[in-house]
């Protein structure tokens, strides 16, 4: 197939495709203005709006300057590139182009609309029959797309207008040959109208004086049953099409009963037409993930090029929304799984795949973790038959390359060569972190270089609050048993190192047990005697779901105690007022001199902030009228 | 604590046992009886404060004999109309807190006065407390502005249950010479005062200053109201009047801003009502100062257990931020608004909410502290977005009506436990209720921890540390608590696994960063 020459994919998707205008020309068209300014992407009447008002804009002017056809042409692209199902769009886009263009671009578009939405039928058919009119010599040219719709949409249930067509040209062709080829192909194909094509075939038997190398009558009795089965689901279908909005939890329903049938191996239907039946259910349910997920499993069994799983799982990719991770991670343990098949090929996929979800996900660090097993499956392989110093060269080596990486990437100086670099950011800088201080003290069993490690990197921002290299450095400690550095790492949490409280409470409980389990009286006598402030195995208690919990040593803030949060707050947690104090205490009530006398009334302090209370509404100030400070 | 306990204290000079007087027409009311304007006595009248209840005429007289004027007629006032005269009363007879004095001649009073502020003899800890007499003051100094016969009255309002008149009239005399009259309204039936009176001055300048200047002076710990008074706008002045001590009492019933006055508070409105029906003479003139009654937002909603984050990183997932905030109880969702730098964590429970607000205050997350504060619900918060979107009324205004509990402030749970009836476990195991045990810090050891463990078998003591809570499900004393407990063992086992979990697969990165 050659590429068109002009695609509309060229036109870059602008932001605001009106941008740059005739100021004139958008005060005459407040429509056009208004409906492409207040665009709903996920409303289909919004979008129909649209078109419509561009379609309007068109008979309006007829011949309107370049930079508006352009502009027209973008709003159309865009939409379409986001909604490339919506074939009803690309007919109108044909036809506007039609109008502004003439008929070369018209029958660009419909080349491009097939590219982009290869499963229609409409879009084929529509795009053959102006190749058909309006180009008849490229014979080969559109022989050539002929046979690209048949793999494609041929086997569709309702492809019998393509059919039509295909052996109405190759009839105007008068090339028998290939005829007597399409139509034993299509009487094994259960389509709508199966029937008709055998009685044509028939007929064209009779009139060519040919013969069918096989027994047609039992062709036909067996697409024939085939038809009366797939019948009873085709025909309860209400919407084949792609849509916006809600789909209809029914069809869905049949769809699925549809796809268990055909994908059922005691039916043992033909591979080709149960992929059309997936691919016209990913129609109109093209972002239903267990669709797609249906659609692999059987692929994994039945036994296709590992090729066409990729690409499946690829445009699966493409469509679906990011939120959906179910399939892309299939995609990963997929691409793990064949590895051995073809190292270089499935490395080079999965290094791929990473980049990509990288991009959509850069906070979710467990592609990291992949990412590093499978390079250092990839390039530092060993196996039990190498000699120990080689194994051990590989590693070093490995651990060298993360520490550059790691450091590069600290001083802003990514290498782009090596792919490992482009791929660490802030989120994941910690796992290679903890990567290298685990092969270095696992692996290489450098104690004396894990720490370095450790002291090294806890000193960086980003490390700094990290999960993974904390718990690392907490099972470092522990396997080391060294209590003075465990205190104080329990001392700092909540202070210097601050983890998320279910970690800290997590680290905490271990400690306590930990302590117990492996200290002795001596040195927590030790411990204590030193040091009034910490009690290894009182303080992670206290320190529990409280994480900014410290001792209180200072004597001035008990002095102050009127001025302490809990004071004020007085358990209206959030709400500060100014109690009023009596100044004049009653402490001597029992003192003789009150025998004689009564004692004074009291007096009070503060009495005039007794009604100003104080709150600190962030959530009014910061979110709702978005004061940004 | 409170001081009406103590015996000795100076003992109301009141008037709660004049309920036959209480007329809500000051003009015809007779209580007090402080009509000054005597025309015999100009010039030489001084008014005397600061009395011990106790004292009568013949102690007046021996103070002034010990200062050197012996020939000084005293008028006392006492405290119900029906005692001051020659009937004997019954009980102890108490005076107003204050009297008037004429002295021979206004050199006498004069110098007199001059004593104001001095130790009196064989009182120790009392002084002298004088002043001209209005109607001799007016007569000699302010005669000029003195329009003789009329008074002019002004409302005070949002007054604490407990002044008297005497303590009304003393804080005006005080400042304004021509304060003549003082009258609190009390209710007929029940005696109470309700939280208004009037007061009189026999000079209009004195009258429009006071109006200007006594507009939230603090007696007895409120900040009082005053308004003009007359004719029509009297009349409303009284509806007013009623609505305001409608509200004062209603909060001193159950508004209690902060619950740990809450006892005391009620002890002394107790007091009040014993005394009012026993002795009416009893009653402790000090009261903790009141609040007012704040206005229900989200930051005074009993109910709110939305926390907003604000100050918060984009670096921050929902997933992480759950993280931090899970130890403190059930969390209903997490939201982080795309682009706001802030987030949402909704609890089941308010305690979790506070536990929260309060553990995690200022804490980093991901190199930026937090600050925290009560937030809205989505729905209500995108309620009031599109108020804000469609018109730019004040938020305030804008804001969706909470559901107003019609007792007023609710005190925080933590004081009152809603203890479940039962050991039932049913009831124990609803979703939320838990959780209950959160806000004790101590008393879930990992996050999730222990806190299914501790709620089973106990059904009261939430603020009970997490050691006596386990020795309660130690000892059931019937056979569900048996079956309760081994739930409780193997929500233990799973929380442990868990946390075992988390640790081990946090440090391969199998978690957040």
């Amino acid at each position: 197939m050659s590429e068109p020459k002009f695609t509309i994919e060229e036109i870059d998707p602008r932001a605001d495709a009106l941008l740059g205008l005739d100021s004139l020309f958008l005060q005459d068209n407040t429509a056009l203005v208004q409906a492409y300014h207040g665009m709903e992407w996920s409303d289909i009447s919004s979008l129909t709006q649209m078109v419509d008002t561009i379609e309007q804009t068109v008979v309006k002017y007829g011949d309107p300057n370049d930079s508006i056809k352009v502009a027209l042409e973008t709003i159309l692209w865009q939409i379409l590139r986001k909604y490339p199902l919506l074939f009803g769009f690309w007919k109108r886009f044909a036809t506007i182009e039609y109008q502004l263009f003439g008929l070369k671009k018209s029958i660009d578009i419909l080349a491009t609309s097939v590219k982009w939405f290869p499963t229609s039928l409409e879009l084929w058919c529509d795009y053959l029959n102006v190749l058909c009119v309006n180009n008849p010599n490229e014979r080969d040219f559109i022989r050539n797309n002929f046979q690209i719709a048949k793999s494609l949409i041929g086997e569709q249930f309702l492809s019998h207008t393509f059919w039509d067509k295909f052996i109405e040209f190759e009839v105007g062709q008068e090339n028998w040959e290939n005829i007597q080829r399409i139509y034993e192909y299509i009487i094994e194909i259960p389509l709508h109208q199966y029937a008709r094509f055998f009685t044509s075939y028939k007929k064209f038997l009779n009139e060519r004086n040919l013969k069918s190398t096989r027994d047609i009558d039992t062709v036909l009795r067996r697409t024939q049953t085939i038809v009366n089965e797939i019948w009873q689901f085709e025909s309860k279908i209400k919407q084949p099409f792609f849509n916006l909005g809600q789909v209809l939890n029914d069809d869905l329903e049949y769809w699925l009963q549809y796809l268990n049938f055909a994908t059922d191996p005691s039916k043992s239907l033909d591979k080709k037409f149960v992929m059309s039946v997936f691919d016209r259910c990913l129609i109109p349910y093209l972002y239903h993930e267990k669709v797609w997920i249906m659609y692999i499993n059987w692929l994994n069994k039945a036994d296709v090029s590992d090729e066409m799983i990729v690409d499946i799982y690829k445009r699966a990719d493409t469509f679906l929304p990011l939120d959906f991770k179910t399939l892309r991670y299939d995609f990963l343990r997929f691409l793990k799984r064949k590895y051995r098949l073809n190292n270089v090929l499935f490395n080079k996929l999965f290094n791929e795949t990473i980049s990509h979800f990288l991009k959509l996900w850069p906070n979710d660090i467990s592609l990291m973790t992949e990412y590093l097993c499978m390079w250092k499956r990839h390039y530092f392989k060993n196996s039990l038959e190498q000699p120990s110093k080689e194994i051990l060269e590989k590693q070093t080596s490995f651990t060298k390359m993360l520490e550059m990486s790691i450091t590069n990437y600290i001083n802003n100086q990514i290498d782009p060569e090596v792919h490992l670099q482009t791929l660490i950011n802030d989120k994941n800088l910690s796992i290679v972190v903890v990567d290298l201080i685990k092969t270095t003290w696992l692996v290489l069993k450098n104690n004396m270089q894990t720490r370095k490690y450790f002291n090294l990197y806890q000193k960086h921002s980003i490390i700094k609050n990290s999960v993974p290299f904390w718990l690392t450095y907490y099972k470092f400690e522990k396997s080391n048993v060294n209590f003075t550095k465990l205190n104080k790492f329990i001392k700092e949490l909540g202070v210097e190192i601050c983890l998320p409280t279910t970690i800290m409470n997590d680290i905490l409980t271990d400690y306590k047990t930990f302590y117990l389990t492996h200290s002795n009286i001596v040195t927590y006598e030790a411990f204590t005697i030193d040091s009034n402030t910490f009690d290894p195995i009182l303080y992670p208690e206290l320190k529990i779901s409280n994480p900014q919990y410290e001792p209180t040593v200072d004597i001035k803030a008990n002095a102050e105690w009127h001025k302490r949060t809990e004071w004020k707050e007085a358990g209206h947690i959030g709400i500060m007022t100014e109690r009023p104090q009596i100044s004049n205490s009653i402490i001597e009530c029992n003192s003789r001199n009150l025998i004689q006398k009564p004692i004074i009334l009291p007096s009070f302090r503060n009495l005039e902030k007794i009604n100003q209370i104080k709150i600190n509404d962030l959530y009014t100030e910061e979110f709702l009228e978005e004061r940004k400070l | 604590m409170s001081y009406n306990q103590f015996g000795y204290y100076p003992k109301n000079r009141g008037n709660l046992t004049s309920n036959d007087a209480t007329s809500t027409d000051i003009n015809n009311s007779s209580t007090s009886g402080l009509n000054v304007q005597n025309p015999g006595t100009t010039g030489n009248q001084l008014y005397m404060g600061d009395l011990d209840p106790t004292w009568d005429k013949n102690t007046i007289r021996q103070i002034w004999t010990s200062l050197g004027e012996a020939n000084v007629n005293v008028r006392m006032m006492w405290n119900n109309p029906s005692n001051s005269g020659s009937r004997p009363s019954v009980g102890p007879k108490n005076n107003q807190g204050y009297c008037f004095i004429d002295f021979p001649s206004s050199t006498h009073a004069a110098n007199a006065l001059l004593k104001n502020g001095m130790l009196i003899p064989n009182f120790p800890n009392r002084k002298l407390k004088l002043n001209w007499a209005t109607s001799s003051y007016s007569n000699n100094i302010n005669g000029a502005n003195m329009k003789s016969g009329n008074s002019y009255s002004i409302f005070v309002g949002d007054l604490a249950p407990n002044v008297t008149e005497s303590q009304l009239f003393e804080l005006f005399i005080n400042r304004y010479a021509s304060a003549s009259h003082a009258k609190i309204v009390h209710d007929q039936v029940t005696g109470m005062s309700k939280g208004y009176g009037f007061v009189k001055f026999t000079n209009a300048d004195e009258e429009q200053l006071a109006l200007s200047e006594m507009q939230g002076v603090f007696l007895n710990g409120r900040a009082i109201k005053v308004g003009p008074t007359s004719g029509q706008q009297q009349q409303n002045v009284h509806v007013n009047g009623n609505i305001d001590q409608g509200r004062s009492s209603s909060s001193l019933n159950n508004e209690n801003f902060d619950p740990r006055f809450h006892s005391k508070n009620q002890s002394l409105l107790g007091n009040v009502a014993n005394n009012m029906s026993s002795k009416g003479n009893n009653v402790s003139q000090f009261i903790y100062p009141v609040q007012q009654q704040p206005s229900l937002n989200h930051f005074t909603d009993p109910n709110n257990t939305t926390v907003f984050i604000g100050g918060l990183s984009s670096l921050v997932t929902e997933d992480e931020l759950r993280a931090y905030f899970q130890p403190f109880g059930t969390i209903v969702y997490v939201k982080i608004p795309v682009g706001k730098g802030c987030g949402f964590v909704q609890y089941v429970d308010r305690l979790s909410a506070e536990a929260a607000i309060a553990g995690m205050q200022g804490f980093p997350i991901a190199n930026s502290r937090v600050r925290l504060s009560w937030g809205r619900s989505a729905k209500q918060t995108a309620l009031l977005q599109q108020a804000m979107l469609s018109n730019s009324l004040q938020v305030q205004q804008q804001q969706p009506a909470l559901q107003q509990p019609s007792y007023g402030y609710i005190p925080s749970s933590t004081y009152e436990n809603p203890a479940p009836p039962n050991n039932h476990i049913a009831a124990s195991m609803l979703p939320g209720s838990q959780t209950l045990n959160y806000p004790d810090p101590y008393s879930n050891a990992s996050g999730l921890g222990l806190n299914g463990l501790v709620f089973y078998g106990n059904n009261n003591a939430t603020n009970a540390s997490a050691a006596s809570l386990a020795t309660d499900s130690m000892g059931p004393p019937d056979a569900n608590a048996q079956q309760v407990m081994m739930q409780g063992n193997e929500a233990f086992a799973s929380n442990t696994n868990a946390m075992l979990n988390r640790l081990e697969q946090g440090s391969n990165g199998f978690m957040f960063a």
